[in-house]
């Protein structure tokens, strides 16, 4: 099982990234992803992934979250380096000739780059959730056009996923004390024990939709159309010089790619 | 105009109470399932419960409800977890949830609920698979194939993860049709979420 405390990997400390406005933290994973599909150059990628590993550490992560937040993708980036040979043997040389496993050197590469492009996208977002404040990035997720009312869906979101974990928990223990056995057995098996778990759950959380909607009623929400904030966020200069280097390093980035492509 | 207040939030009419906390607590109960689970997937680590609130909130609630739901909830653990998948997650369980509650709406007035549920979970379950294999066929490697490479090249990690995934959304649409019927039972007032 993962650790619980991973649902908010947020290190709260008050370094440059720490301080930059939600926004520019947001835009920059989106770019990050959508330029980690248009980049097929190792070289470039490495660097890329490099970078990326400063400023993550720079956020003072503890290496045991750092470890358990890659874990996963480091796992899917092994098992598709080790399957990528299966269907792709183009090229040469032919490092080992197993009939249906031909691993081939560019064949490598490509799954090399694919694994790093993985890597990347992590990265980029990692580096979002560990510097910037649940709160903050639903702030940041309304200043960029999401509607308010949905920025208040999310907080309450995020309010209740650890309440849930903790109710599954509580209930998983009260039914294994009654013998259940929710951790042994095949896949539907497991699946199906699951059902005296999610019962209660699925019971609980309506009955809080409805606590929660009568609260939401007493203290007015929606009783105006004037929309105010008691804090609000707003971009400083630091934002910006850090927003055009993001912009300039993404199209220096995209140039070098169309250019100096590496060819394999 | 107060700090903070733009103008496309003066004119558009809020959202009830009931559905802000709708889609809160029902984004938080996908989230909370999607990361509980044990480890069998050869790639994505994990088999989870994710889907089982995904085809509940389509039987129960509605079809808006499922798609943002499924999407932001499964999305936002995947943004912790398994980054690299949160794209193909936000399409995926969006269009799963919407076409699982779409069908239910169809035949809402059907005698027969359990037949109209497997539909709509098989339905919706089919696109969210093909949506991830797409996405680890072609979309995780895409520019890397050239004129001499195949775009078969990439099957491998899609091939391998398929029968997990179909597995998942087997497992959690037979999971949410039992819980469906069991909360119909012990929590009646559930037909009150309806849209």
């Amino acid at each position: 099982m993962i650790p619980l405390a991973l649902v908010d990997i947020f290190v709260p400390k008050n370094t440059l990234l720490h301080r930059l406005d939600p926004r520019i933290k947001i835009i920059s994973a989106v770019l990050l992803t959508a330029l980690c599909f248009l980049l097929s150059d190792p070289i470039v990628l490495l660097v890329l992934l490099a970078f990326l590993q400063v400023l993550i550490f720079s956020t003072r992560v503890s290496p045991r979250t750092y470890a358990t937040s890659f874990w996963l993708v480091a796992r899917f980036s092994i098992i598709l380096f080790l399957i990528w040979p299966f269907f792709d043997q183009s090229g040469t040389p032919v490092l080992l000739d197993l009939v249906i496993y031909k691993p081939t050197v560019p064949a490598l590469l490509r799954a090399l780059v694919v694994s790093l492009r993985i890597f990347v996208i992590a990265s980029g977002w990692l580096i979002l959730m560990l510097s910037t404040r649940q709160g903050l990035l639903v702030r940041g997720f309304v200043k960029l056009g999401c509607p308010y009312d949905f920025g208040i869906s999310l907080s309450i979101a995020l309010r209740y996923i650890p309440n849930f974990l903790g109710t599954i928990d509580q209930i998983k223990e009260a039914q294994r004390s009654r013998g259940l056995d929710v951790s042994k057995g095949n896949i539907v098996g497991r699946a199906r024990n699951m059902m005296p778990v999610l019962i209660p759950t699925f019971a609980i959380a309506f009955r809080a939709i409805e606590g929660l909607s009568e609260a939401l009623l007493s203290r007015g929400y929606g009783a105006s159309s004037r929309r105010t904030y008691y804090r609000d966020i707003g971009m400083r200069g630091a934002d910006f010089a850090v927003l055009t280097c993001i912009m300039v390093a993404a199209s220096a980035l995209l140039i070098f790619e169309l250019t100096g492509k590496f060819n394999f | 105009m107060a700090e903070g207040e733009s103008t496309s939030e003066k004119i558009r009419k809020p959202m009830s109470p009931k559905k802000v906390a709708v889609y809160g607590v029902s984004i938080a109960l996908v989230a909370a399932l999607t990361y509980i689970g044990f480890p069998i997937t050869p790639t994505r680590g994990y088999f989870n419960f994710g889907e089982v609130a995904i085809f509940f909130i389509a039987f129960m609630i509605g079809w808006k409800e499922a798609a943002v739901c499924g999407a932001i909830g499964a999305t936002m653990i995947d943004l912790v977890l398994a980054p690299f998948f949160a794209p193909a997650t936000l399409v995926a369980k969006s269009i799963e949830g919407a076409l699982a509650g779409l069908i239910i709406i169809a035949f809402l007035k059907t005698r027969r609920p359990t037949a109209v549920r497997t539909g709509a979970f098989l339905a919706g379950g089919s696109l969210m698979i093909a949506t991830y294999f797409i996405y680890e066929w072609l979309v995780l490697p895409l520019g890397v194939f050239s004129q001499d490479v195949s775009f078969y090249s990439g099957l491998g990690p899609a091939l391998a993860e398929l029968p997990f995934n179909i597995v998942q959304a087997v497992a959690c649409g037979a999971i949410a049709i039992m819980l469906a019927k069991g909360i119909e039972r012990a929590y009646p007032r559930i037909s009150d979420f309806r849209d």
